[in-house]
């Protein structure tokens, strides 16, 4: 028993963390109701030791396939492996830890009698599972709390409980469903800081996530899902374009009374009380409008580039401009290059 | 070992639900109290007290196994805990019967305090006990297990409320199923396959009336006889209930075994 | 043809039928757990291939099912140890039959009432589901009517099962009715059945069926004579108040009406009788057949009416005289042409007899159609004297008379149109025409020439259209 509570690669027949194939779910909600398709043939390969984004907008499918993984649903069509397992055998849960969005708990338990509780269950034995307990709660910063009943946990503290049951046996696959949404950014950066050890201790981490900027921080590989269908899947680097869409200048010592007409080069222009702003949609016509604002006697103080960012590239490709915002909740989400340039004293 | 796991973790839960506490508080209450309706009933108190005890007891394992058991695996799947145990390398055969024998665990501790507490009660008052009444008790646990599982097995496929009443109904149902058969006797001579029929439905009943051996225990421990039903009797009624306990609980798992959650 | 016969060979076949099927339980009982078993051992079989879900399935239907059939082999252990309810009555019936060996029956038999509900504690016990208590108490009271092995007493347990009945469910208007039906069955003092359907009307004061059940209860004669004018007047009372209800159906205010208005003359209220039964006769709009018989009870009752209109005159003479009046012709001498009309002879054209002596007046009419009946229950007891004397009919009425009371000695009570024919002395030598004219050697009374129904009903006709030429 013990040996699945240490993390090893042996007895893993397969070298893909996830591997499925043309996994389907269709949900028959009775007699009733229209039959609503959530996943269709799902073709998807998650290496070893990568950090994969799984993404999509909500009722994308994203859940669904999860549940599946983890044997919470059943696939009405295809097949699904972990780490070679067949998911509809039990025994293939041993190798993955899984937190589920929004993770509750027997609320009268506290939070070492939960991991206790979770560490049995995945046939860890006693010492091991003292031992993997008080590291976790260390770890996640619950030692203060861990003996009040989690009834009385906040959502980050859950949150961060359910990180901790999920990798207790210390399973080489984990697989978080929307680990950060709802989380303040302090609660986000902890867990991005968990993941992130995780893939440094070269496991697989699999998550799910509808917020674009936590994913293009820290996977490696994504895939994005819109309406039951994978539309993409690879290397974040392979799906952007890298090409730059904006760039907005920003010069002092300019009012729009004294600033030069831009019509041709600027999509617009605006003053915010103390700096004059012109935004354009290349780098040739940034330099020529940078030259036609120190021209007129403005001092440049910022130049920002704008790549395409996930978003745009969710917008691209599903061809959907409402797919995005519905995509991210976070306004602040889009890659922004910052190009700063030293202010120039007059 | 994952059964034994999920029996503790739902026994910890039901113990540290308060529901628990008042049933066996009101159980005890009603123990107690039988011995002022048992002054009531001139020259009989033994007895009365006697119904009553075990009547209370019946009553009140039967509301703890309804009423904690039909919301133990609606609240899972509600409250969304199922996802955390079934993602874990637990089969759901597993979880259907780490849920049972964990209710079953509550509703034998509780039997087990309250019978303590009846005996105990009749020892103090000097009212006469006998192999009969433990017989009665023992019955009383078994019918315990079918409604427990029964409990389960509604609360595997509907919401709690609804279970609470399919089970109560069936609990208080149970009782009188023999009715069906002399509904059926009434008319055997005006239409004696409605009878054939009637008998037929009621042997497939949860006839929980069989583990009422009450009345029988009274009387035979006031009349001073050992027991109250012979022993092939009583094994009858032991193969009975595991039997239709089993039934029920494979019914539950094979409605939970591809249930979505 | 006879829709009847074919639904009880329809209900013959379908017992047969299902004899036939209930004969293969046993059968039937291992068919299963070796299919179960078959099945079981299948799925497990397939449990490696690739159809799991099929597997699993079959795997534990089949194992429910040899569970459930093992389960119901010890329910029948069970059962055959402490048997049904139906097996406790047959014990207890044995028990009683033995205890009434030792015991006084009515002793026994009283005992039995210990253990009838009373209303008001059912209510608490059944938790205020009073109706189901009411059903169950319906149920049981309808088992206790069926089954024999509650002997005696029937009307005393009932009407307490009943009263709690209506306690717990005062509304039960069809039970209440069918209750009261049982009830005066069971008792023949109507009065005390009256009690019950009061007690219901109470609760139901706007229903029509209840005191129209209530005034059927005295549409039978009762076996006393005497109390005929009082049930008369009940019945009447109860039809009235049916008839008065809004829910009373049309069709039957008819036939509720000729009820009436015949006792209403039994009840001595001939004028209203009268009316009722000329308004049947006449109006054009009812049955020819049914419009025929109310105008023949009508002739009888305005025969009655008539003769006791004369009496009345005589009565009314002697006051003013002193004297009785020698002849009716001297009656009517006051009264104007048309008035003395009138009463020149009864509805049915018979003259009036008058008695001087005593200034009783009768009308022949009646006394002929008395006589018929009479002489006809007359015949039919000769018949039975016959039977019980090889053949030979009675010497004299006389013997016939003391054959009659010897056969209704004892628990044998004779029927309401007995007493109705020879009083409650049952004396049949007494002839409503003042001496029979009885042959021996035929063993037939002899009528006279003008008894006879053709001359009795000779006006029937006329009456139908009597309003017309009246108008």
């Amino acid at each position: 028993m013990g040996k699945l509570g240490t993390n090893s690669e042996e007895g893993l027949t397969d070298d893909a963390a996830i591997r499925t194939s043309g996994l389907g779910i269709v949900y028959n909600p009775g007699l009733f109701a229209a039959k609503k398709v959530g996943l269709s043939g799902l073709d998807m390969v998650v290496p070893r030791g990568s950090t994969f984004g799984y993404l999509g907008q909500n009722g994308a499918g994203k859940t669904s396939t999860i549940k599946i993984l983890v044997g919470l649903q059943f696939q009405t069509s295809g097949e699904a492996w972990i780490n070679g397992g067949n998911v509809l055998d039990a025994k293939s849960r041993r190798s993955v830890g899984f937190m589920p969005e929004n993770p509750y708990f027997y609320e009268y338990l506290n939070a070492r009698e939960a991991l206790d509780f979770y560490g049995k269950l995945s046939g860890m034995d006693r010492a091991s599972r003292t031992r993997r307990a008080e590291e976790l709660i260390s770890e996640f910063g619950l030692g203060h709390a861990k003996d009040t009943p989690l009834r009385n946990y906040s959502k980050g503290m859950r949150q961060r409980l359910g990180l901790a049951q999920a990798i207790i046996h210390d399973p080489p696959l984990v697989i978080l469903d929307e680990p950060m949404s709802g989380l303040d950014p302090l609660g986000r950066r902890d867990i991005r800081n968990v993941i992130l050890r995780l893939r440094d201790k070269g496991r697989t981490v699999f998550f799910s996530s509808h917020i674009l900027s936590d994913v293009e921080e820290i996977c490696d590989r994504v895939c994005v899902l819109n309406q039951g269908r994978k539309i993409a899947e690879g290397p974040l680097s392979t799906l952007l374009t890298g090409k730059v869409l904006e760039v907005k200048l920003s010069v002092s010592g300019l009012t729009p009374e004294t600033a030069p007409k831009l019509e041709n080069l600027a999509i617009r222009a605006w003053h915010d009380g103390l700096l004059y702003h012109v935004q354009v949609d290349s780098d040739e016509k940034a330099q020529l409008a940078k030259a036609k604002l120190e021209q007129a006697g403005g001092v440049l103080r910022s130049m920002e580039q704008h790549k395409e960012s996930l978003e745009e590239y969710f917008v691209r490709v599903t061809g959907d401009p409402g797919a995005a915002s519905a995509l991210s909740p976070n306004p602040g989400g889009a890659i922004v290059e910052k190009i700063t340039e030293a202010t120039q004293k007059s | 070992m994952i059964v034994a796991t999920l029996a503790l973790n739902t026994f910890r839960e039901a113990v540290r639900d308060k529901i628990l506490y008042v049933l066996m508080i009101f159980g005890v209450l009603m123990i107690l109290v039988s011995r002022a309706i048992g002054f009531v009933s001139i020259g009989s108190e033994a007895k009365v007290m006697t119904d009553l005890g075990l009547t209370s007891i019946w009553i009140f394992s039967g509301m703890v196994s309804i009423f904690i058991g039909t919301g133990l695996i609606y609240k899972e799947i509600d409250k969304c805990t199922i996802y955390t145990i079934l993602s874990k390398p637990t089969e759901r055969w597993q979880f259907i019967a780490g849920k049972y024998f964990g209710l079953l665990l509550t509703t034998f501790v509780n039997i087990t305090i309250l019978s303590a507490a009846f005996l105990g009660y009749l020892w103090i008052c000097n009212a006469g006990i006998s192999l009969a009444l433990i017989q009665a008790l023992v019955l009383t646990f078994i019918e315990m297990m079918i409604v427990t599982a029964i409990a389960i097995f509604f609360s595997s496929a509907s919401t709690p409320i609804l279970s609470a009443i399919f089970t109560t109904i069936i609990f208080f149902a149970g009782q009188m199923t023999k009715w069906v058969v002399d509904l059926g006797s009434s008319v055997k001579d005006t239409a004696p396959w409605v009878g054939k029929l009637l008998y037929g439905v009621y042997l497939f009943m949860p006839n929980l009336h069989n583990f009422n051996v009450r009345s029988e225990a009274v009387l035979a421990t006031h009349d001073s006889l050992a027991i109250a039903i012979s022993a092939s009797e009583m094994w009858s009624c032991a193969i009975y209930g595991f039997s239709y306990t089993l039934a029920l609980l494979l019914a539950a798992h094979l409605m939970f075994s591809r249930r979505n959650l | 043809m006879f829709p009847l016969c074919v639904g009880i060979s329809d209900a013959q076949e379908k017992l047969v039928f299902w004899d036939n099927l209930f004969q293969l339980a046993y059968p039937a009982y291992f068919a299963a757990f070796g299919l179960s078993a078959v099945v079981m051992v299948l799925a497990v079989l397939q449990a490696r291939s690739a159809v799991r879900r099929r597997s699993i399935v079959l795997f534990h239907g089949s194992l429910i099912l040899l569970l459930m059939l093992c389960a119901l082999s010890h329910q029948t252990a069970i059962d055959t140890n402490r048997g049904f309810i139906g097996d406790r009555e047959k014990r207890y019936d044995k028990l009683m039959s033995e205890l009434e060996k030792r015991m006084d029956k009515e002793e026994v038999l009283r005992s039995q009432y210990l253990y009838m509900p009373v209303g008001d504690s059912l209510a608490y016990m059944t938790l205020g589901n009073t109706a189901i208590a009411a059903d169950y108490l319906w149920l049981t009271s309808t088992q206790y009517v069926a089954t024999s092995f509650h002997r005696g007493h029937k009307f005393e347990m009932l009407s307490r099962f009943y009263n709690a009945m209506i306690n717990m469910e005062p509304h039960w208007i069809d039970a209440e009715v069918n209750a009261g039906k049982v009830l005066s069955a069971l008792e023949p003092n109507r009065f005390s059945v009256e009690q019950y359907y009061i007690r219901a009307i109470v609760n139901n004061p706007d229903d029509w069926r209840l005191p129209y059940a209530a005034g059927r209860l005295f549409v039978v004669p009762p076996m006393n004579l005497d109390d005929r004018p009082l049930y008369a007047d009940r019945g009447v009372g109860w039809f009235k108040l049916a008839l008065s209800r809004k829910s009373f159906p049309p069709d039957m205010v008819n036939s509720t009406t000729k009820l009436m208005a015949l006792m209403s003359a039994e009840a001595g209220y001939l004028e209203a009788a009268d009316a009722m039964l000329f308004q049947q006769a006449t109006d054009e709009s009812g049955d020819r057949h049914l419009r025929e018989i109310a105008a023949r009870d009508w002739m009888n009752v305005h025969s009655i009416r008539l003769a006791k209109d004369l009496e009345n005159l005589a009565a009314a003479y002697k006051e003013q005289t002193g004297s009785v009046a020698p002849d009716i012709a001297t009656l009517l001498k006051p009264l104007s042409p048309e008035a003395a009309a009138e009463f020149k002879e009864d509805a049915f054209g018979y003259p009036f007899d008058y008695e001087p002596a005593t200034g009783k007046v009768a009308s022949r009419g009646v006394k002929v159609r008395k006589a018929m009946t009479v002489a006809n229950m007359i015949h039919t007891l000769i018949g039975n004297y016959r039977a019980a004397h090889q053949g030979n009919p009675p010497p004299t009425l006389e013997d016939l008379r003391q054959f009659l009371h010897v056969y209704y000695s004892g628990n044998n009570q004779p029927g309401p149109a007995m007493t109705e024919a020879f009083g409650n002395d049952l004396n049949p030598v007494r002839s409503p025409l003042g001496q029979w004219n009885y042959d021996a050697a035929t063993g037939t009374i002899v009528l006279p020439e003008w008894c006879n129904a053709t001359q009795l009903y000779a006006k029937a006709d006329a009456v139908l259209d009597l309003k017309k030429t009246k108008q």
